[in-house]
């Protein structure tokens, strides 16, 4: 028998007997970002007269939406990168409490930020907004940190790096908008905003779930990893959009905005060329209902990019920042984050529920399917309605569909308690 | 010896990918069993390069070969060359997944 030809290989084992993280740390995050997920919804009844028309500025929505960005996609990004980035990169983080100081910083920011901005409250704004911005910026040291050790997984390091230099920028950027709100830094806040959300969404966001879903898709369907030559073309496409992107919204240049939206969906199109050729190619028949959600976010993913494209030119500004808002942040980050997540969850209590001597629980052991089908019905009813009542200007049907969301957030809650609990017993 | 081969190979169906449902000779992870100088070793891979429950399934293989080895040493060892893919999956391991 051969010796491994890759040492690195050897060295995952060697170099340490588990690189999973204390349980407390993935799923503070996770536990974290189901709580938002349920306020967003909530929040989302409260602030419903105001979401058709909105655009940008502070109020109800902007505090809204930073439930949903911070509270729910950048706890769950942190969570699942501060467990898996290590893997990829065999690399362990240098040390686990940073990561606990994380989400300290982050969620009770994330609060008072909301508050503050909702109401137009100068300091809970100040103050959430500095804890916040502090937090984002030490989860980006910490996975930076990581990714400047990496060996292995280039497509994966790739798009780390992509999202990671996303997240800085958009930090500043942020932090910078709140200080313009108190002290009238630009003249034009528009363009910094919108360089802020594009960066949020797709360049952390985003490089985010394609990089890791190189890792997930073919996890979870028992099928071939992509080539990573064609990983990579699809991350340099991207990283063209989002530069694009980027320079577009800062200087209001509408066709560089459109030049960004074909780079990323020639980037895209690779992206799920790739997706769909794992899903042929896998071994697993069936998937589940988590990729219901995560094929429909697949589709929602190209047309925002598309509806972003058609905003930017001009070409439909009727309803377009909401409904564009909508599609990108709803139909895709969340269904994608959801339908990954409820695979995660259980995945990762298996693993922490084995111990010397104890086989992991079976992960289907640790799901339940009954909180999840409620959730999934819910999701995508609240979803298609809140479209519609940003499409007609009727409040009455957003106020109806993020009840029908909270109902569904409160469902996922269900089963993520469902899953912590099962872990402990199976641990015992 | 071979029949120490045999009975660490059986051992190690006795660990089981806890997502895939399988375990790890079925799922085609065991490239190879052999004893080298009086030890007992196992050749084996993950799934994938990040997959997070890789020392879990190595620590576990460790343990069943030990249980067969009695006093000899026992060994994993990991490698990523040649990459698994799904071919490898045993027809047991394909009935099971539906396939």
């Amino acid at each position: 028998m051969t010796r491994p030809a890759n040492p690195a290989a050897a060295n995952f084992l060697g170099g340490a007997k588990s690189r999973l993280l204390p349980s407390s740390i993935p799923f503070r995050f996770f536990g974290g970002a189901v709580f938002f997920h349920l306020a967003f919804w909530c929040g989302v009844v409260w602030a419903a007269a105001e979401i058709p028309n909105f655009v940008i500025g502070p109020g109800r929505v902007l505090a809204v939406l930073h439930l949903l960005t911070l509270g729910v996609f950048a706890a769950t990004a942190f969570g699942a990168a501060f467990q898996l980035l290590p893997v990829a990169t065999k690399q362990p983080l240098r040390a686990e409490w940073p990561a606990r100081l994380v989400a300290w910083l982050l969620f009770p920011g994330v609060a008072l930020f909301a508050a503050g901005i909702a109401e137009t409250l100068h300091v809970p704004a100040a103050i959430g907004g500095i804890l916040s911005a502090a937090g984002v910026m030490l989860a980006g040291a910490l996975l930076a940190d990581n990714l400047a050790r990496a060996r292995g997984m280039a497509s994966v390091v790739a798009h780390g790096w992509a999202a990671v230099a996303s997240l800085f920028a958009l930090a500043v950027l942020g932090f910078l908008l709140v200080v313009d709100q108190h002290h009238g830094l630009f003249a034009s806040r528009n363009g910094i905003g919108a360089t802020h959300a594009i960066l949020a969404v797709y360049g952390f966001m985003g490089m985010l779930a394609l990089g890791f879903s190189y890792v997930l898709v073919p996890m979870f369907g028992l099928a071939p990893a992509p080539p990573a030559r064609a990983a990579l073309a699809s991350c340099a496409l991207a990283v063209a959009g989002l530069v694009l992107g980027a320079g577009g919204a800062l200087l209001g240049e509408p066709a560089v905005l459109a030049a960004a939206a074909a780079a990323g969906l020639g980037a895209v199109a690779l992206h799920l060329r790739l997706m769909a050729g794992a899903m042929k190619a896998r071994m697993r028949k069936r998937l589940g209902p988590s990729f219901l959600l995560v094929r429909i976010a697949w589709a929602c993913l190209p047309a925002s990019l598309i509806l972003g494209a058609l905003m930017a030119l001009d070409l439909w500004p009727w309803r377009a920042p909401a409904l564009f808002g909508a599609v990108v942040l709803l139909g895709w980050l969340l269904t994608f984050v959801l339908g990954m997540l409820q695979r995660i969850v259980p995945f990762l209590a298996s693993m922490h529920a084995s111990g010397p001597g104890r086989a992991p629980p079976l992960v289907s052991n640790l799901t339940a399917e009954g909180p999840l089908a409620i959730h999934r019905y819910c999701h995508f009813a609240a979803v298609a309605g809140l479209m519609a009542g940003i499409a007609g200007d009727w409040p009455i049907v957003i106020q109806v569909s993020g009840a029908i969301g909270a109902a569904g957030a409160a469902a996922f809650v269900w089963f993520f308690v469902g899953a912590l609990v099962r872990m402990r017993n199976a641990a015992r | 010896m071979s029949d120490l081969v045999d009975r660490a190979r059986d051992a190690l169906k006795s660990v089981v990918d806890p997502e895939a449902g399988l375990n790890i000779v079925d799922l085609g992870l065991v490239y190879d069993v052999a004893v080298e100088n009086g030890r007992l070793v196992a050749l084996i891979t993950f799934t994938t390069e990040a997959c997070p429950v890789g020392p879990r399934l190595a620590a576990e293989a460790e343990r069943a070969l030990a249980a067969v080895a009695g006093p000899a040493p026992v060994e994993i060892r990991v490698t990523f060359d040649p990459p698994w893919t799904p071919e490898r999956i045993t027809p047991d391991g394909r009935a099971l997944l539906g396939r």
